[in-house]
């Protein structure tokens, strides 16, 4: 399950009596007040921060990888002990978490029942920080360095939303920030289908109740010197107006009045 | 880390009678839910910063996921 994003906020009603009711509970989430929020309902808890990876030790693996098949693991263990498990990840467990992914797959796979229950993501919260409506023109989200790597098309007219540019161009998994050349390399690629001038969103979800969201607007050039985090998503608005498909809509006899 | 800071942010999270009671007065609801002076003045300097690094946040831990699709 997820904690949100601001956990003591976001916490499902679902998630919060599944936390109680836990034998034991594992925990990524960042988030110190989330952390506290999470031990008062259950102190049963396992901290997986102390799984992931560390580029200094390596202790927990050589990347980021090896760190979330680890946690799969411990969790695992807990449930071929017919524990009644449950795992906390930071936002929504099923958007952008391989491990959550990974040891339900698992734990499935072993004949165990697993569940995954959603929660509040950070896109959520972006579409309500920013007043996106994915629905307005469309809206493709992608892995910032899966979007440099390999071949997604461009699709300029709707929004783009780049996750993990605070670790950008990092092929080996092994940084908890952008690659020596990530941002120069997302530059190189968004202006292969973007003008250098266009304007983009550097966004963070507020994490303390007392702070505001970021909310930052550049240019696709200046994503150079942007300062970024783990916790930074890249909007890039439509560079391109919606335009009507006449050759499918005069096909199926489709009122093109009807879409102005 | 704080206790008192922690349990009045999180108080702040879920609770709209306090956060109308912080936006009219800052310190003196602050002072009222025993927040140190110390960390009274990180929140008034807005030093979001420091006030993660009190609580003991950790948001290099906020990535989780890998590049290549792992499902054929």
């Amino acid at each position: 399950m997820g904690s949100g994003i601001l956990t003591a906020a976001h916490l499902t009603q679902e998630t919060i009596s599944r936390i109680s009711s836990a034998e034991i509970v594992y925990a990524l989430v960042p988030d110190a007040l989330g952390m506290s929020t999470i031990n008062k309902l259950n102190s049963k808890i396992v901290n997986l921060a102390d799984y992931y990876f560390d580029p200094n030790s390596k202790r927990n693996g050589n990347n980021r990888l090896e760190a979330y098949e680890k946690m799969v693991e411990v969790v695992l263990d807990s449930v071929r002990s017919n524990l009644r498990v449950v795992c906390i990840f930071y936002g929504h467990p099923g958007i952008f978490v391989y491990p959550a992914h990974k040891m339900i797959e698992q734990a499935r796979s072993e004949h165990y029942q697993a569940k995954m229950i959603p929660a509040i993501s950070a896109e959520d919260c972006l579409f309500s920080d920013l007043g996106i409506d994915p629905g307005s023109t469309g809206c493709v989200s992608y892995e910032a360095s899966q979007y440099l790597f390999f071949n997604h098309p461009a699709n300029p007219v709707a929004t783009m939303i780049l996750w993990q540019i605070g670790v950008v161009g990092d092929e080996f998994l092994t940084r908890l920030s952008p690659a020596v050349h990530g941002l120069k390399m997302l530059v190189e690629r968004l202006t292969k289908d973007y003008p250098e001038d266009h304007k983009v969103i550097l966004y963070e979800a507020s994490t303390l109740p007392i702070m505001q969201h970021r909310q930052e607007e550049i240019s696709i050039g200046e994503l150079i010197n942007a300062q970024v985090s783990t916790i930074t998503t890249l909007i890039v608005p439509p560079s391109k107006r919606l335009s009507i498909n006449h050759e499918f809509c005069k096909a199926w006899n489709i009122e093109i009045e009807e879409l102005n | 880390m704080s206790q008192e800071l922690t349990d009045f942010l999180t108080s702040l999270a879920t609770d709209q009678e306090l956060v109308d009671a912080f936006n009219n007065d800052a310190e003196g609801t602050m002072v009222a839910h025993n927040v140190p002076e110390h960390h009274r003045q990180l929140v008034h300097d807005k030093n979001y910063t420091e006030i993660q690094n009190v609580l003991g946040s950790d948001y290099s831990i906020s990535t989780n996921h890998v590049i290549r699709a792992y499902k054929d």
